[in-house]
């Protein structure tokens, strides 16, 4: 993978695309994007291959975007955190189609939803936000979660209880997400 | 300039601008979405709407 990005920026570098200074910068950019897209795409192909794209897009949307503010538990290796984000999303998938009418789908979305409200944002060790910076995501993942909340009842109220049990899913596991670090601040 | 490497410049600049934008999103947002944050550059800092 070191390889990989050294050969890129170079490449980048040698293309006078970006200047020799942002090496590591650049690197920072494509590790992330490859981070970032795999998953997604591993995800929604799983999706699409048992003929639930529809269901995987609904749960990855409001999943992505809130915790890209509201933040939450990050795993210490990358190949963990491979497995366990395509993982818990093709939970998602297994509990969207075999409990999409349960009625503790709303109580999680609401106790979920509560919850990142309170403790958004979840920084990490390797990007520390200034208080200024917490304060303006807080109120970026509030407006973003009762987004997706209102998107949720709105569906229910409609009749699509299976797309609407899979946005509130997205949130609820962002709120999943987040307790491994609430429970070890609670603990310390 | 051959096509060729007129080819490969533009292709350098689309990518590099495409990382510009990850690098703009990766700093004005709290963390990575996936289950793993690598250790974020100083220089990032460069692209917060902030400073």
């Amino acid at each position: 993978m070191d390889r990989l990005l050294s050969e890129l920026t170079d490449w980048l570098i040698h293309n006078r695309a970006i200047s020799s200074d942002d090496k590591e910068l650049y690197e920072y950019a494509i590790y992330s994007f490859i981070i970032s897209t795999v998953p997604l795409v591993i995800f929604l192909v799983i999706s699409g291959i048992i003929g639930m794209f529809p269901e995987g897009f609904l749960i990855i949307m409001p999943f992505m975007v809130i915790r890209k503010f509201g933040g939450g538990y990050h795993a210490k290796h990358a190949y963990i955190c491979m497995i366990m984000s395509t993982g818990l999303l093709a939970g998602c998938l297994y509990v969207v189609s075999h409990f999409s009418g349960s009625r503790l789908i709303p109580l999680f979305l609401l106790v979920s939803g509560i919850s990142i409200a309170i403790n958004s944002p979840i920084d990490h060790e390797n990007k520390r936000l200034t208080e200024q910076e917490k304060m303006r995501y807080q109120r970026t993942t509030i407006v973003l979660v009762l987004a997706a909340c209102f998107v949720s009842v709105v569906m229910n109220v409609m009749g699509y209880n299976r797309y609407s049990s899979c946005v509130a899913l997205g949130v609820i596991l962002t709120g999943v997400l987040q307790l491994p670090v609430i429970i070890r601040k609670i603990m310390r | 300039m051959n096509l060729k490497k007129k080819v490969e410049s533009k292709a350098a600049e689309l990518t590099a601008r495409t990382l510009t934008h990850v690098l703009r999103t990766e700093a004005n947002s709290t963390a990575c979405f996936v289950v793993y944050q690598p250790k974020a550059p100083k220089e990032l800092g460069r692209f917060r709407r902030e400073k």
